[in-house]
């Protein structure tokens, strides 16, 4: 607590005495009377007396009361508003106490019988309410930080937060939400006194820092755009609150200014924003609402590709949604797909030059209030093989405009080669149709171009395919398992089904336990497990989280795994340098035993599966089948799908990342020897000179990709690319309820306005402290009245 | 007005007359006795006079004058003759009023006057005893018209002085008369309660009938005091500092304990007891005497 007038406290104090002086020489004298009854007067005089003395003391009480309060409310005491609450709980225990106290003498003095139960518990009221005072008396002292508060003119250590995610994009009055804050936050700096120490923090996740001075701070914040990666607010408030922390101003105050939409303020921070505010209770907080309460917007979805790689036949799908918030509408939705131009991008005056034909669809939605619609595009167009760019957007105004636009980028290159190798007895047909079916083969748009071999006229000569299947295989060579070793460690990809060709007997061919085919497979396979027929055993995934299981993910318990009976497959032993070359299961049998390995050798991929694709359920060499799987007779949809997905799997290892979020690191493949080294990087976000980027190795890397929008790479007439789409969630206009603000900054830690004038009176209660004069003569109007009612009973005039 | 108005003290106040006042008193307690059921008076038809202006015309009889053509009233009297006795309290304390029109001493001559109107009309023998801490003057009881001027003339000159001896007083009454009376004792009563009953047990031994009228200023009964007073007693000079609301509840209680007390060992030993204020209007206590009258028969 701090008093703008010390003095008059002690002057007051001295004042005091007056009311008892008075009391003592200047009683006014009270009327005189005749009254012959004083007989009976005299039989009662006792309680009279106490009660006239009771009144005495009550009325010099409200005299003392009405000076000290004088003196009091001139002294001009103050408190920082957030123990000004404990300060009145306090005034009022004392005001309680003085009440019952003041019951307990008339109840001991002036009641005409005393009644024990009363005064008992009017007593333990009044050494509770004192012991209650006392504790809280000793804790509000404790915690007085009388620092802050003073001067409204001394510097101030200031951290302003302003939000730059992209839904403080929204437009209202003619103003967007970022412009709305920025005008906001230069107000604010230009409040703030001159020598201030002011840090302006965009939600962008670059580090605090305080300006030069008041009038660089407030050119920063004049200068903020919008940031589609948003780091979010708590983030932007840990990191600035630290700088606070370290200022040697004594008053610190935080503003953030942000629309309160959900995406920005996750909870994740709250332990740490909370440990900070608790270190630091002098800090003051507001949080500055520019947001809209009931915003109107349509957004589209994330655009959902059927496929980024295509080959040039094969088309594809394009699916979204268009949500609404707001009332019903009907709008048009706009597919478009560049046509490759040799001579674009290009910069002209400051800007860049993009394709100007297109492939263009169009669909018109009606989306409900506050609904959302489902749309689809499909795209069939025979594409070159190349890199395409392309946009699907909302035709029309709307207040939100960043998220009216999904880009993409689609790579068409030719199938990819496959040799597909099978061992004797094996119908590798079925399998063939499985991962390149007919119709597509036909079509030309197979994504697969299946060369199909016979385990004994294969050559070690793999370099030409893009992935190896070995259906069955017998024993191989180890010159053949170190071809295959190169092969992967250069990017190949190879996929092996093991089964009755690689016995020996009970236990696996000494080639599948050999040395090199171990690094290759990961392990070594040992002997089979055999199963009767009646109780077979069946897949049981360990988890779903790998690619290959994707479309299992959302019918988790709904997968009929157990349409397949495995009767047999081979025990398999993992080889000990799992560290140096990553061997994980991916599926496990029922009973335990690995059915599904992948290892990762150099820049390529294998996959082991330990009992055999396809298998005939009654083999003609009279063997024992070793399983179901493909049987006609029943479902086998997720084996199917399986086996449909690990070749693209594999294949795609080292896929190209042509459909990022904002922030994300873009990955493309570069071949050393046909593609260029470097190339010009034209982003969104380029203005005058492109930047050059280098390939790295086989790839090229970029990772500034902070702006929605398509991202190509040229050189010469090689144009490559990818596109970034900001997260979908970071556009959501849900508004943060009050109780989530309380778990961030701690209730009654911070306050919200609006308006400036808003800002100014928080701002003058929290700077100077929450002051207790209008308290203090409210409560002395209140007793002056008690005094005047109370003397006038007591001296009227008959 | 209807002459009823007589009643209040305050409009009596502005009558300087005793008779008048008493005159006054006693119409309009009549006038309001016609729905009450006290109807005329317990008397006789004695014998025919000669009807002389100033008589009531309600009085002659007509059939009288039908046979003789002359004018006779009709002349009444009294099946009994009660005897009674107007006993003033003299002390000073009487003398008192707090923001009223009559000190307790006017409204109890007002009373005794309207009183002795009423007997002496009725010719009902009426004295008066005024005391203190003696008697201090006494009619003989008469019941001829010229008595009434007798007692209003001593009436209108005794003025509250000093302070009352009850027991002693009350004692010489008893031993002055003999004949079975009437007392109408007007006081406050501010004494001791023991020797005042004592002194009112003796009387009412002695065969005699007593209405004790209880007079207090509207003040002493209800205490209307509003802050702090410096109260004195005018007999003893005694000063005790009172605060008015805080106290009042006290004072009443205490008060009504008094009136209660006298109330009860009144009825228990045949006295009448009529609690009055000086705010009261009279014809409570003229009621209380023609109740206590027809009683006697």
């Amino acid at each position: 607590m701090i008093w703008a007038n010390a003095l008059i406290l002690g002057l007051g104090g001295a004042l005091l005495t007056i009311p008892v002086i008075l009391h003592l020489i200047m009683q006014p004298k009270p009327k005189e009377v005749m009254f012959p009854a004083l007989r009976f007067v005299k039989k009662r005089q006792s309680s009279n007396r106490s009660s006239v003395r009771l009144r005495h003391f009550l009325l010099l009480l409200l005299r003392i009361l009405v000076i000290a309060l004088i003196a009091l409310a001139l002294a001009g005491p103050s408190v920082a508003s957030q123990e000004f609450g404990n300060w009145i709980t306090l005034g009022g225990i004392g005001l309680l106490a003085l009440i019952v106290g003041v019951l307990l003498l008339a109840s001991l003095f002036v009641a005409r019988q005393r009644n024990t139960i009363l005064i008992g518990a009017l007593s333990v009221l009044l050494v509770g309410l004192l012991a209650y005072g006392g504790i809280s008396a000793a804790r509000v002292m404790n915690s007085d930080s009388s620092a802050l508060i003073g001067d409204s003119q001394a510097p101030v250590a200031a951290l302003v937060v302003i939000d730059t995610s992209p839904t403080m994009d929204y437009r209202f009055d003619n103003k967007t939400r970022l412009e709305e804050a920025k005008e906001m936050a230069s107000w604010l700096i230009g409040q703030f006194p001159s020598d201030s120490q002011v840090c302006v923090k965009a939600t962008d996740g670059d580090k605090a820092f305080f300006s030069v001075d008041v009038g660089a701070a407030a050119k920063r914040a004049g200068t903020l755009e919008l940031s589609y990666v948003p780091s979010g607010i708590p983030e932007a408030l840990a990191d600035g609150m630290k700088l606070l922390e370290d200022s040697e101003l004594e008053r610190k105050e935080i503003y953030v200014i942000s629309d309160l939409t959900v995406g920005n303020w996750s909870v994740d921070q709250a332990a740490e924003i909370g440990r900070i505010m608790e270190r630091n209770p002098d800090i003051n907080v507001f949080v500055v609402d520019v947001g809209v309460e009931d915003p109107v917007n349509f957004s589209i979805g994330e655009a959902v590709l059927s496929s980024s790689l295509l080959t040039p036949g094969s088309g594809m799908t394009l699916s979204t949604s268009i949500n609404r918030i707001g009332p019903a509408e009907r709008r048009t939705v706009r597919m478009r797909i560049e046509q490759p131009d040799p001579q674009r991008p290009v910069i002209r005056d400051g800007e860049i030059l993009t394709p100007d034909k297109f492939w263009e669809r169009s669909q018109t939605v009606d989306v409900r209030e506050n609904g959302s619609s489902d749309i689809d595009f499909s795209f069939t167009e025979q594409l070159p093989v190349g890199y395409y760019h392309g946009v699907i957007e909302l035709e029309g105004n709307d207040a939100l405009d960043s998220d009216n636009q999904r880009h993409f980028t689609v790579h068409v290159t030719e199938p990819w080669k496959t040799l597909v190798v099978y061992g004797s007895e094996v119908d590798a047909a079925g399998f063939v149709k499985i991962i390149a079916p007919e119709q597509e083969t036909t079509l030309a748009q197979s994504m697969f171009d299946c060369s199909v071999q016979s385990q004994n006229g294969m050559t070690s000569e793999f370099s030409p395919y893009r992935l190896v299947v070995m259906l069955n295989p017998g024993p191989l060579s180890n010159a053949t398992w170190l071809a295959l070793e190169k092969y992967v460690e250069t990017g190949g990809a190879l996929l092996v089904f093991a089964g009755h060709n690689a016995a020996d007997g009970d236990t696996a061919d000494d080639s599948f336990q050999s040395e090199v085919a171990t690094r290759v497979l990961g392990g070594a396979l040992t002997s089979q497990w055999n199963r009767d027929t009646t109780n077979p055993v069946i897949f049981s995934p360990l988890s779903l989280a790998h690619p290959v299981f994707a479309p299992f993910r959302d019918r988790e318990t709904g997968v009929p795994w157990d349409a397949h009976s495995i009767y047999k497959h081979w025990g398999f032993e993992f080889d000990d340098r799992g560290d140096e070359l990553p061997t994980s299961t991916l599926l496990n049998f029922s009973d335990g035993q690995p059915a599904l390995i992948e290892r990762q050798i150099g820049l390529g991929r294998v996959m082991l599966m330990t009992t055999p694709v396809p298998e005939p359920l009654n083999p003609l060499s009279g063997r024992k089948s070793w399983g179901n799987l493909f049987s006609p007779l029943r479902p086998h949809w997720p084996l199917y799908v399986l086996v449909y997905l690990m070749p693209r799997y594999l294949v795609n290892n080292d896929a190209e990342t042509l459909n990022i979020r904002v922030g994300q690191l873009a990955t493309l493949k570069n071949d050393r020897d046909e593609d260029p080294r470097q190339y010009r990087m034209y982003a969104p976000d380029t203005r005058d000179r492109a930047e050059t980027v280098t390939a790295d190795g086989s790839r090229v890397r970029y990772r500034f990709t902070g702006t929605p929008g398509q991202y190509r790479l040229k050189e010469g007439l090689v144009v490559r690319g990818f596109s970034a789409n900001i997260d979908p969630d970071a556009t959501v206009l849900d508004r943060l309820v009050p109780e989530q603000l309380d778990t961030l900054l701690g209730a009654g830690r911070y306050q919200v306005a609006r308006e400036q004038n808003e800002i100014q009176r928080q701002q003058g209660t929290t700077r100077r402290g929450q002051e207790f004069y209008p308290l203090l003569v409210l409560m002395m109007v209140l007793i002056l009245g008690v005094e005047h009612l109370m003397s006038n009973r007591f001296y009227q005039s008959p | 007005m209807s002459v009823e108005k007589y009643l209040k003290p305050e409009v009596i106040n502005q009558i300087k007359r005793l008779d008048l006042r008493a005159q006054f008193v006693v119409k309009g307690f009549l006038h309001g006795l016609h729905a009450s059921p006290y109807h005329g008076f317990s008397v006789e038809f004695s014998e025919h006079r000669k009807y002389t202006p100033g008589d009531d015309p309600k009085d002659i009889d007509w059939q009288v004058y039908g046979r003789t053509d002359k004018y006779y009233v009709k002349k009444f009297e009294s099946e009994t003759n009660i005897t009674g006795f107007l006993v003033m309290d003299l002390s000073s304390s009487m003398g008192y009023t707090y923001q009223q029109d009559l000190t307790k001493f006017d409204y109890s001559i007002c009373l005794a006057a309207a009183l002795a109107y009423l007997m002496v009309n009725q010719q009902d023998p009426v004295g008066l005893i005024t005391f203190n801490e003696k008697v201090r003057e006494s009619l003989p009881a008469r019941s001829k018209r010229a008595q009434l001027g007798n007692i209003l003339s001593l009436l209108s000159r005794i003025k509250p002085d000093g302070q009352t001896d009850f027991e002693h007083s009350l004692n010489q009454i008893a031993a002055m008369t003999r004949n079975r009376s009437l007392f109408m004792v007007f006081s406050d009563l501010l004494t001791d309660e023991e020797p005042l009953l004592n002194a009112l047990y003796r009387l009412k031994h002695g065969g005699h009938d007593i209405i004790l009228f209880h007079v207090l200023d509207h003040a002493e009964v209800h205490f209307p005091f509003k802050g702090v007073f410096k109260l004195r007693d005018p007999e003893t000079d005694e000063e005790i500092k009172v605060d008015g609301q805080g106290f009042r509840n006290t004072y009443v209680e205490e008060i009504n304990r008094f009136r209660e007390l006298l109330a009860a060992k009144s009825r228990q030993s045949g006295i009448d007891y009529v609690p009055l204020d000086t705010s009261m209007q009279f014809d409570k206590a003229l009621i209380e005497y023609l109740h206590s009258r027809q009683n006697r028969f």
